[in-house]
């Protein structure tokens, strides 16, 4: 009996190490330990020894059966981590193929200039204003010290609704409108906003433009603050290593006048951008002109302020690299989803 | 303006180089665009000395010339006859292009190869015609550079003047100016005359009928004309300013024009009737020929100069080739004015003429150069023995000059520019710019501009020579402290968060044009009296498609999905936002609102080998709408089936909040469809932002305490007739289940074989809980069966089991 015990022991062993899964295992353990199990048996058969030979039995069944389930545990663990790494193996994607994308939106490049010029003169204390698109000729040449016989206001400059009223051929007249809405409060503002001009579409021109204006007006405000605010935005925007120059030009709503160039991103070595000149033109401004300020009631010998204006497309051009203006209006989808 | 720097140094003897000053210019507010080597095209030509001239072997009216060049010879075949052993001749070599453009090649005559070309003064630019080849003066070094020798080594600046600067179209002007920035004396041109005997009355009399389009009328006479052409140096001045050398006389006044930028015009007196010059406005269809040959009739209020018939010059702008100046002219009447600019400007633009005179006169003058002008002119024409000059000058000024009074409060300068500059060093500069300087008895100061500087007007312009001359750059930057927190209006924020959340949702935003023209209403089958019509309309459109202010932004979108189709881009969702506009009254500005307009078209999803290809569809577009109303917190939204002329009539919703219309959304009607050459499934949505935003709960949230008890689901499934509206069955769930009743989901529509024709299954997910206490099923039984019984009793609804 000892002997056969040994012999099921043995290939208990044996059976339990060839089984292959963890179903095979249970076989095993069943066979061996279930209810008509080989060692049940025996453990049932003790009974029938005399006592003498019981415990002596007894021990040599407990062996065995402690013998065998602590190998098949064992086993069980080790089969049960051999069939979870199989299965995680079969479950394995090739993660070189493309995701499923969850579709996304380009913002237009217009828009991307105009919210970062945006943020930052709200980060300087300016509000954003609007205005009417179609304006009164009052607001948009007169008041802005336009006279009557300036030629953008010849009908072959701008588009007429009718004698008195066209399409603003400039964001300035939202400078007028705030003045006298708020007057005498200081006025902080910038205006993103389409413009209108009669120019045929070509790489260069188009009939419908952005313009960004700002305006600043209060007491004890001067040219080098101007000068100042510029210099930040300018640096902010194309970079701290560029340079801004100032140089002296015309507009009739603001006196002294000036042309804001920024360094070119040639560093000067000169480039077909800035036409070899190392500078690029951006930005027109100047001190509001006493005439502009006393017509919106500001009076001129206690307030003074600076306006400056600039389009939007030129400076998105510069950006990115865009040499035809129409693209913008396009909406190609190859061009837009460049943007993001 | 082009601006000669060789010319320039004669009144302004400057070190800086065309460079040096160009940086200066451009600082001061003379933009410099460009600045031309002029002597380049001269240079690149060489000089020959004839070694032999012997006649061609095959044509008899060609020569061939062995020419002696600084590094070798060359054989030429000409035709001219004007040439001698010895002479000079420039020689423009294979490869080299001429002034005028012309490239020279090597070229075959007869079987003899031409080595090169010689040039007549004509072919150089020199002449208007010339008839042989030109000499250049003996003992020219064959090493000499061709510009050189010509007086052609010049640099031409190009400028860009701002309009306020009318008198730096002069080059005494943009003498001035360098002067004032470099501090170097102005040489002013010499005026004197040496007058015959004669007096100018002998010869001319002038009436000014109307002063007021001609405040300034003034006129020398010249005697014994020899009319013929111009000396090198005098061409060389016009072609380097980009003007052609025509005769003495003519080159003479634009030479001066170009000087002191006052524009004359030389009259042949005795084509003048009567030798009488009268100054009024032209009779209505006045007829006059102008010098390019064309007859044009004049109205009334274009001023002219005439005789004692008929005009003989539209002033200013251009003359009549009557009374031009001729091979037979021998007395000439020359006429230095200042007409109003106003009256020049339109008249040019009546006619379209942009003259040289023209462009200057609209611009406006400075009327104390007339006079001057006429002794400069008569001087050059003295010393150049053109003429001789009559005695006297007849002026006839309306309006003397008396020059304008500005305060000088220096302080009040630098409290502008933010400079700390003291009085004299404000004033030296004045003084530069030739503004003179006025005590008052109040012990004030007052300054008083020279007579060109007529854009000089206040304070503000007084700052602003400051600045200009100490220096932009000299100026300092200042941060001017914000006393206000810069932010967007919540109206923008609004805005703002509605494009962020679309460009989230996979939509890219376009920018498309405001306008549109009619044949656009028609392409989108808008009926005549539609709404949409009621445009803003331009009066003078620059095109028919630019023609009217936008009504609706589904014009842009369709565009754009037009474009991207016939790319054959198919697959995009697109949204734009801006303003439409709508007319009120007649004098009264449009409503312009901010709407939102999108279109979603092909395919649903990003396209990929793992993803639903389905196209989108009507709920597509309604379910982003929800989405994005959630988002900004927009409730109670109404979608009603409604009608629209770019949509297809049976999958249109117009959205309502509060009864009022809010937008709508649909597909696309079948036909706009075929017209724009779209081809995937289209839907187009357009909602008003001003209302929206009115529509959008503003209040900040407040949080609902999270349930604490288990919810009761029920899954309920009706066959209810086509016509029974969603939302009337959700009323009655929730008048059934009250409070106890928390949501209901609809998560299936089903029509087909399995039921029958007219109906449709519907399945809704109800979830049943109360706030304060665990729901029992009984109590959720009896809800169910109570909405059961509902349902059928009202809809005749049955319900479907699985």
């Amino acid at each position: 009996m000892q002997e056969e015990l040994k012999q099921i022991l043995v290939e208990g062993l044996q059976e339990a190490g060839a089984a292959a899964t963890s179903q095979e295992l249970s076989a095993v353990r069943l066979k061996y330990f279930g209810k008509k199990g080989l060692i049940t048996q025996y453990s049932r058969r003790l009974g029938m020894l005399s006592p003498e030979e019981r415990p002596r039995f007894g021990k040599i069944i407990n062996e065995v059966r402690q013998e065998l389930e602590e190998y098949l545990t064992t086993r069980e663990q080790e089969l049960l981590a051999l069939e979870e790494q199989r299965k995680l193996e079969s479950e394995r994607l090739d993660v070189e193929l493309p995701g499923r994308r969850p579709r996304r939106g380009h913002p237009h490049p217009l828009q991307l200039i105009i919210q970062e010029i945006t943020t930052t003169f709200l980060g300087m204390g300016f509000s954003v204003a609007e205005g009417p698109e179609v304006e009164l000729d009052y607001y948009n040449f007169e008041a802005l010290n336009i006279p009557p016989e300036h030629p953008a206001r010849e009908m072959h400059d701008s588009l007429y609704i009718t004698d008195k009223i066209l399409l603003r051929t400039h964001t300035s007249p939202v400078q007028v409108r705030t003045m006298e809405k708020v007057c005498p409060q200081p006025v902080r503002i910038i205006v993103p906003g389409r413009v209108y001009r009669r120019d045929a579409l070509d790489a260069t021109h188009s009939p419908i433009f952005h313009q960004i204006e700002g305006l600043l007006v209060d007491k004890h405000i001067t040219f080098s603050d101007l000068k100042g605010i510029l210099t930040v935005f300018v640096q902010k925007f194309f970079g701290e290593d560029r340079t801004v120059r100032l140089r002296p030009s015309f507009f009739p709503f603001t006196e002294p006048s000036t042309e804001v160039d920024v360094s070119c991103g040639c560093q000067g070595r000169g480039c077909r951008i800035c036409k070899n000149t190392g500078w690029l033109e951006i930005l027109g401004a100047g001190s509001v002109h006493p005439k502009v300020l006393a017509m919106a009631n500001y009076d001129p010998e206690l307030y003074s302020g600076f306006a400056f204006g600039m389009g939007v497309e030129r400076i998105a051009m510069l950006r990115y690299g865009i040499t035809d203006i129409r693209h913008f209006y396009e909406n190609d989808l190859r061009f837009l989803s460049q943007f993001s | 303006m082009r601006v000669s720097y060789n010319w320039l140094r004669e009144y302004v003897p400057i070190d800086l180089s065309p460079a040096e000053l160009g940086e200066k210019l451009t600082m001061a507010g003379l933009e410099v665009e460009e600045i031309i080597d002029f002597g380049a095209s001269y240079r690149s030509l060489k000089i020959g000395k004839i070694l032999e001239i012997e006649p061609h072997p095959q044509a008899d009216r060609l020569l061939l010339c062995r020419l002696q060049l600084a590094d070798g010879e060359v054989t030429v075949v000409t035709a001219a006859q004007n040439l001698r052993r010895g002479d000079l001749v420039p020689v423009a070599l294979p490869g080299v292009t001429l002034p005028d453009g012309r490239k020279i090649e090597i070229a075959e005559f007869h079987g003899v190869r031409s080595q090169g070309m010689l040039c007549s003064e004509e072919e150089l630019g020199l002449a208007r015609k010339s008839t042989g080849i030109m000499v250049l003066p003996e003992g020219t070094a064959l090493q000499a550079n061709l510009d050189t020798v010509l007086g052609l080594d010049d640099h031409v600046l190009v400028l860009e003047l701002t309009p306020n600067r009318a008198d730096c179209y002069g080059m005494l002007g943009i003498a001035r100016e360098v002067a004032a920035i470099t501090g170097v004396e102005v040489k002013l041109p010499d005026l004197r005359v040496e007058e015959a005997t004669e007096p100018i009355e002998e010869f001319v009399s002038i009436e000014v009928q109307d002063e007021e389009l001609a405040p300034r009328y003034a006129g020398r006479v010249l005697l014994d004309l020899k009319l013929g052409e111009s000396p090198l140096w005098l061409k060389a001045r016009l072609l380097a300013a980009g003007m052609r050398p025509i005769n003495n006389m003519v080159d003479l006044t634009n030479y001066v024009m170009l000087e002191l930028n006052q524009p004359l015009h030389a009259f042949d007196l005795q084509q003048m009737k009567d030798q009488k010059v009268v100054v009024r406005s032209a009779r209505e269809k006045e007829v006059i020929t102008t010098l390019d040959d064309q007859e044009r009739t004049l109205t009334r209020g274009q001023l002219v100069i005439a005789d004692a018939v008929q005009a003989q010059c539209i002033a200013g702008v251009m003359g009549s080739g009557q009374s031009e100046v001729a091979e037979a002219t021998k007395t000439v009447f020359l006429e230095s004015a200042y007409f109003s600019p106003v009256s020049i400007r339109r008249t040019a633009q009546f006619f379209a003429l942009r003259s040289e005179a023209a462009i200057r006169f609209g611009k406006g003058l400075d009327p104390e150069t007339v006079p001057l002008a006429l002794d400069r002119v008569a001087h050059l024409a003295q010393k150049l023995g053109i003429a001789r000059v009559a005695k006297g000058v007849i002026d006839l000024n309306s309006r003397p000059f008396t020059p304008r009074k500005i305060r000088f409060r220096p302080e009040r300068i630098n409290g502008l520019l933010g400079t700390k500059l003291d009085s004299t060093e404000m004033f030296e500069i004045f003084k530069r710019l030739n503004f003179k300087l006025e005590e008052q008895p109040d012990g004030t100061c007052d300054l008083l501009p020279p007579s060109y500087r007529l854009d000089i007007e206040g304070e503000a312009d007084l700052a602003e020579e400051v600045a200009r001359i100490y220096g932009y750059d000299r100026i300092p930057a200042t941060y001017p402290a914000a006393k206000v927190i810069g932010q967007l209006t919540p109206r923008q924020e609004f805005t703002e968060a509605t494009r962020q959340l679309l460009l989230g949702c996979g939509l890219s935003e376009i920018k498309t044009y405001s306008f549109h023209g009619e044949s656009m209403f028609e392409r989108l089958n808008i009926p005549a009296d539609h709404p949409l019509r009621e445009a803003v309309r331009m009066m003078v459109p620059l095109s028919e498609e630019g023609s009217l202010m936008r009504t609706t932004l589904l014009t842009g979108v369709i565009e754009a999905l037009s474009y991207n189709a016939r790319r054959n881009q198919h697959d995009l969702q697109v949204f734009e936002i801006a303003h439409v506009y709508h007319p009120t009254t007649a004098d009264a500005l449009p409503e312009e609102p901010e709407h939102l307009a999108g279109g979603l078209s092909g395919k649903m999803f990003t396209p990929a080998w793992n993803q639903n290809d389905r196209e989108v569809d009507f709920y597509d577009g309604k379910g982003l709408l929800e989405t994005i109303f959630t988002a900004l917190r927009v409730e109670k939204v109404t979608f009603r089936r409604g009608e629209h002329p770019v949509l297809h009539p049976g999958r249109t919703a117009i959205l309502e909040y509060a009864g009022e219309p809010l937008g709508i959304v649909g597909e696309i009607h079948p036909q706009i469809k075929v017209e724009f050459d779209l081809v995937a499934p289209v839907v187009l949505f357009e909602i008003n932002l001003e209302k929206l935003w009115q529509a959008a709960c503003k209040e900040v949230v407040q949080v609902k305490a999270l349930p604490k008890f288990p919810p009761i689901l029920r899954d309920l499934a009706l066959v209810l007739p086509e016509k029974v509206k969603v939302e009337e069955v959700m009323a009655v769930f929730h008048e059934n289940g009250q409070e106890k009743l928390e949501a209901v989901q609809l998560f299936d529509v089903y029509q087909g074989d399995k039921i029958p024709a007219g109906y449709r299954s519907i399945a809704f997910s109800l979830t049943f809980r109360l706030e304060e206490r665990t729901l029992k099923d009984d109590e959720v039984n009896a809800i169910m069966e109570r909405i059961i019984e509902a349902a059928t009793s009202k809809f005749g609804a049955q319900v479907r089991t699985a």
